[in-house]
């Protein structure tokens, strides 16, 4: 990214350059916004560095993330040019040090595997620990999403289906002969001189609802492990405007990688991009993570989120309150289900899960399909 | 007028409007003006967001059309709308009469039957309006998608009469708490300023010029106090618009000074939720040692 800085003498260069190294740092930024910068220097040309740095604040900056990183992203573009007369040799050395640090495949796969397959029996665990890479391609996908695949993404159809049942104040036409549109009717009688021949009928717009799955594939949901890879790739089928994130010690998204129709594809993904499969849990950080940067992004009044965790938190509880605040301030819903409260004697009692209840809307189990069918009625 | 000058012009037409404007904020409003591009102002409630678009129509003269959204707001409301009992009300009139169905068709969708709603008004405007779009975030997505023709060309597109293009092209400025994020068609075709809270200073000269009244002591004492009030955990933190309205309260009181007193009496002027009152109330010692404001405690 640095090397892509040079020396350049003239405006539009310079103007180019700087919108690249701010594309690079995740500006979205295209011809018109470089073509308003080169414009607004025809009718104002700045007198001092302050100046230019507001003029291009102005133009370049769309969002409120992209505001704040201004400043500091200007002052490294141009430090960074005055270092580029110097020699690349310091890049060279960057990449020969990147590619160094090139796949390391197999560890990651092997926590993958050792997550899945953990607490079965011996023979299984070896097959899967050893060459996990070949084990995981050659596995068939029936035995492991079993017979009860169909049941699970119609459990979740069914569920997706009542979580998108929410409805705007706008109205739509409709073949239901429900509601009359007055207005609507009246208009189209006007094209037959104003005699009411047909009514137009009115429903309330359905609103398109955000779901966001957060899991957590943690040494303690070891248990589960099969269940809940089999709950996210289907919601993730299912549902298309789906969100998926997991995590232990940390959070990793994995919306892209579900989307993928193919579940040995999948997993394999899965193992390359999460390499810490049966950590520990910092439930409290991760969605703090979530919340710093998805948050402001991702949830609206619109948004519903779904936390599939045991709630055992090993970090601080107060990091954990302060991004349920958040996330429960931000969405229109949450909804946790704990493996563990599939046990009628389960009482949350864990510190985490007593800091989060007053930020859940629906608090229930799922840890299989008998208590998936369970939720769906939760959402009725 | 040279280009340092005209940024402190656009700083002074606003100060004299009473609005304090920092250079970022003339730059963005320079800017707006010169390229013709909406200005999209995002930030925390009560900052002056709206207050920029009031405050700019007085300093040019200029009419200012606001649109205020909300859920449900749909384009008929926004854009036109037909006047279908007016429509009504001739085609029966002139049921009688020789006119032809072209004819009659051709009088009903005229502007005589046209009611123009704020976008539309604002385009059609002989002379260049300032138009406000306020708290877009509260519409629906959808909604957005009305703006993306009307900012991006300037026109307006209504089927039974084809294309009305703008007279006098508008300066327009959104408004938004971020309640939702924006599409990224809309923010494309704006320019965006962020106003964050006041600092310390700029918050004492905003007192200053829109409660001239105000003894002195007192307009400090309640910048320190909102300064620090701002930074507890509360569930609505209050803008500029709450320390004004407290120290034009304060000042028709002929109070000169904070005190314990005071404070908790008028508290609910400031705070707006009651857990965030029962909170500062509990905090008060705490935030007086802060601020450094004398206490007649108990």
């Amino acid at each position: 990214m640095k090397s892509l800085i040079q020396r350049q003498t003239n405006l539009s260069a310079h103007v180019i350059q700087f919108s690249r190294f701010l594309r690079d740092n995740g500006f979205d930024i295209g011809p018109n916004e470089e073509l308003d910068v080169l414009n607004a220097y025809q009718f104002h040309i700045p007198t001092s560095f302050q100046e230019q740095q507001d003029l291009f604040k102005a133009i370049l900056v769309k969002n409120r993330k992209q505001f704040l990183l201004f400043d500091e992203l200007y002052e490294q573009y141009w430090h960074e040019l005055s270092r580029a007369e110097d020699s690349k040799t310091k890049d060279l050395e960057e990449q020969k040090k990147q590619k160094g640090n090139s796949k390391q495949q197999a560890p990651s796969i092997q926590a993958l595997k050792q997550w899945l397959y953990a607490g079965r029996i011996e023979e299984e665990k070896e097959i899967a620990t050893y060459s996990a890479f070949e084990a995981i391609s050659k596995k068939d996908f029936s035995t492991f999403l079993t017979g009860e695949q169909k049941e699970l993404l119609g459990i979740i159809k069914i569920i997706a289906q009542r979580l998108a049942n929410k409805y705007s104040r706008r109205y739509i036409r409709s073949k239901s002969t429900k509601q009359i549109d007055l207005k609507n009717t009246i208009r189209q009688s006007l094209r037959k001189g104003g005699d009411i021949h047909q009514f137009v009928f009115k429903e309330q717009q359905k609103r398109k609802v955000n779901l966001i799955l957060i899991c957590d594939v943690s040494k303690s949901m070891e248990l589960y492990s099969q269940f809940l890879i089999e709950f996210m790739y289907s919601f993730q089928q299912v549902v298309h405007q789906l969100h998926s994130f997991v995590f232990s010690t940390r959070l990793v998204s994995l919306s892209r990688t579900l989307r993928d129709g193919n579940f040995e594809k999948v997993l394999h993904n899965l193992s390359e991009q999460v390499p810490y499969w049966s950590g520990g849990t910092r439930i409290g950080e991760s969605l703090y993570q979530f919340k710093s940067k998805y948050g402001e992004r991702l949830l609206n009044r619109d948004s519903i989120v779904i936390i599939l965790s045991d709630g055992w938190d090993t970090g601080d509880l107060a990091v954990l309150e302060k991004a349920m605040k958040f996330i429960h301030k931000k969405s229109d819903k949450v909804i946790w289900l704990n493996p563990l409260a599939g046990n009628p004697n389960y009482m949350p009692s864990t510190k985490g899960m007593e800091i989060c209840m007053p930020y859940i809307d629906i608090f229930t189990s799922a840890h299989n399909l008998e208590s998936l069918k369970n939720v769906s009625r939760h959402l009725k | 007028m040279n280009n340092q000058q005209s940024i402190q012009h656009i700083t002074q037409l606003l100060q004299e409007q009473g609005y304090i404007a920092d250079d970022s904020i003339a730059m963005s409003i320079h800017l707006s003006m010169l390229l013709k591009k909406p200005l999209l102002i995002e930030g925390p409630a009560g900052v002056g967001k709206t207050e920029i678009a009031k405050v700019m129509s007085k300093a040019l003269h200029t009419g200012l059309i606001r649109l205020q959204c909300y859920e449900g707001l749909d384009a008929n409301q926004a854009i036109y709308e037909w006047n279908y009992q007016r429509q009504l009300l001739y085609l029966k009139m002139t049921e009688q009469s020789e006119l032809s169905y072209q004819e009659k068709e051709a009088t009903i969708f005229g502007d005589d039957f046209l009611m123009e709603r704020p976008l539309l008004k604002s385009i059609l405007a002989e002379e260049a309006q300032v138009l406000l779009i306020d708290e877009i975030d509260r519409a629906d997505e959808e909604f957005e998608s009305f703006f993306l023709e009307l900012l991006s060309d300037w026109q307006i597109t209504i089927p039974e009469i084809g294309t009305k293009k703008a007279k006098s092209i508008p300066q327009v400025i959104i408004t938004s708490n971020r309640v939702r994020e924006l599409s990224e068609a809309l923010r494309r075709r704006c320019l965006y300023l962020w106003i964050d809270y006041p600092s310390f200073e700029k918050e004492i000269e905003i007192v200053r010029s829109k409660v001239p009244e105000i003894n002195e002591k007192l307009a400090i004492q309640i910048c320190q106090f909102m300064k620090e009030v701002r930074q507890m955990k509360l569930e609505k933190l209050p803008g500029v618009a709450e320390t004004l309205d407290w120290a034009t309260a304060l000042s028709a009181m002929h109070i000169d000074h904070l005190d314990k007193n005071i404070v908790e009496s008028t508290l609910g002027v400031v705070l707006k939720d009651w857990q965030d009152i029962r909170e500062a109330q509990m905090s008060l010692a705490e935030l007086f040692e802060k601020t450094g404001i004398t206490s007649k405690m108990g």
